[in-house]
Parts: C-alpha cells; structure tokens; sequence
C-alpha cells in the first residue's frame, strides 16, 4: 500500500472529498482484496470495503498521528473483515434448519451447478476456506501482502508470537488439505 | 538441528525470512543432507505458499465509490441535527433548564400577585356597590351626587 501524506490525512479530517477520495484511491486496493480473502465473496468485499472506509471517514477526525495510518487502516480492514464473516457464519448457523428442508428437495441438476461453481473458484479461495478467520487474516498479509511478522502483530493488535503460531497452524492446515501433511 | 526442528522453521520463520542469518544457514545445510526435509519443504513451497503468493489483486468494482460518497453526503447532512441536539446534552441542558424554571416561576408570581391585587380591589367595589344597594345606605348617605345634595 502507498504512504498516505500526513497532510492529505489531514485535509481528509476536514472534511473534505476530494482528499478522501484521493486516500481512497491509494488503499482501496488493499482493503478491497483483504476483505476478499477473509470473506471468500466479492459481494461481502464489497461491504466490508464501505464498511472500511465509513469508519475511517468517521473517524479521522480522532486520528492522531501516534501510530502509522497505514497501521490503523489495516487494522480496521481485518478487523470489520473477520467480524463480517463471523457474523455471517452465526447468520448460516442459524439458517441450517431451513437448509436440512431446502437439500431434502435438491435436484441433480442444482447439484451440477454447485460443482460447476465451486470448481471454478479461484485456487486461493478454496484452499482458504479450510481457515478460521484470525489465520486467514495472518495468512494473506504475510502471503498476498507480504507483511513481516512485526507488521502483522501491529495490524491486528497482537503479538509476535501469536502471528507465528497462526501461520504455522494455518500452513499445517493447508498441507493436510492438499493431503501433504 | 534435527527434522522436527526445521521443519517447525520451514513452516514459519525460514520461509518468512524471519531468521538470522546464522540460523537460516544452518536450515539450508540440513536441507541440503536431508531428502525427506527437502521434500517436505517442496511441498509446502508448491501446495501452499506459490498458490496464495500467486494470487493476484483484483481492482474493486467502481460502485464502492459511489455507494462510500452517498455515505457521506448522508453522514453530513445529519450532523447539523446532531449538533442541535448536543444543545440538550445534561452540561447545557441542566443550567438552561434551571434559569427558564426560575424565570417562569418569578413572571408568573408577579403577573399572579398582580392579579390578584386587581381582583381584590374589583371585589371591594362590588362588594360596596352590592352593600348600598340595600337602599339603608341610599337613604341615609343618599347618592352622593351634587344635584341630590341641592335637592335635598
């Protein structure tokens, strides 16, 4: 991600689109495809990404320079990210029973689709799917974004260590996923 | 440096270039000897780092924007209401309130004492006016007028 001018922040604060606009342009990019990996749906990416960037909107008034904003709004990216998808997981849970009914009348041919769907997912999408939220987010910054581990820890308010143990979990997962482990 | 060890490394810091020199070194020597280690760091390489690593970024669709500015024109169009309400926030609430009860109490105790002296006075004058009516006080005090002192 680009380095955001410390006076454009500012003339954000203020109010003012244009400059908004112009953080917008440099960040979406990141926001966008983070909140893509953790959710797994561009639709839900789409979201979280207004979601995002309401919230720094809203909030950079109280931005105080004392950490890096480039810190902040990866913060704000993973954490209203994996909030969405645990909210949306309580959401399917909560839908199972309506489900049981709905593949009791499943046809062969909607079961085609779905195959057909799911096969032309993205390669990345499927193997993040064997991921809880918190390892797929240390997993796209390390990978996608090529984040170190301090950055990681920073971005998601925890330490160095745990970031550590989430990956190697997280890569466990994924060999034995792709039957290697 | 055993297996367990650098495969622990593989999994984490080695791969991430997290390790010092020294360390990382050592990994690669074991690597080097050791065929069942080097496969296993092949497979991690080619099923799981490439595959996320190769993934490309993608551009968000256009609409975000658009969606992220009518927010705002919203957000902005409601802040002036919210500024009016702050107003009744308990520290400009509480004195606000407190000098409007005082001042209601003093007018309206003026205008009632006010009131009330006029009421009186007015019943006074009834209550004379009701009392000569009698005719005891006509006939004794008789009208009162100048015409009537001079007939009488």
């Amino acid at each position: 991600m680009e380095n955001i001018p410390r006076d454009l922040i500012a003339k954000a604060a203020t109010g003012e689109t244009a400059a908004f606009r112009e953080i917008y342009e440099k960040t979406s990019v990141f926001v966008y495809n983070v909140a893509l990996r953790i959710t797994g749906k561009s639709n839900d990416a789409c979201d979280v990404t207004q979601d995002v960037f309401i919230k720094v909107y809203k909030n950079l008034h109280k931005f105080g320079f004392l950490s890096s904003f480039k810190t902040w709004l990866y913060r704000i990216t993973v954490n209203t990210a994996i909030n969405y998808k645990k909210s949306e997981k309580k959401h399917m849970e909560k839908r199972t029973d309506y489900n049981t009914v709905a593949n009791s009348v499943f046809t062969e041919e909607t079961a085609r689709e779905s195959v057909d769907k799911e096969s032309g997912r993205e390669r990345v999408s499927v193997l993040l799917d064997a991921l809880n939220p918190e390892q797929r987010a240390c997993v796209i910054l390390r990978e996608i974004e090529g984040m170190t581990y301090r950055e990681i820890a920073s971005a998601l308010g925890t330490n160095i260590n745990t970031v550590r143990t989430r990956i190697k979990r997280a890569r466990e997962k994924l060999m034995a996923s792709v039957g290697k482990g | 440096m055993n297996c367990a060890n650098v495969r622990d490394l593989l999994m984490t810091d080695y791969t991430d270039g997290e390790l010092k020199d020294k360390t990382a070194g050592k990994v690669r020597e074991h690597i080097a000897t050791c065929p069942k280690c080097k496969e296993f760091e092949e497979a991690l390489k080619n099923n799981v780092i490439s595959p996320l690593k190769s993934a490309g970024r993608k551009k968000p669709p256009d609409f975000i924007w658009e969606r992220i500015k009518s927010r705002i024109i919203t957000e902005r169009e409601t802040a002036p209401r919210k500024a009016s309400l702050r107003i009744l926030k308990p520290v400009f609430a509480v004195p606000v309130v407190a000098v409007a009860v005082f001042t209601l109490i003093v007018i309206t105790h003026f205008y009632r004492a006010a009131g009330i002296g006029t009421v009186d006075s007015y019943m006074e004058e009834q209550a004379s006016f009701i009392a000569n009516l009698d005719g005891v006080g006509t006939e004794t005090n008789g009208l009162g007028t100048s015409i009537e002192e001079f007939l009488l």
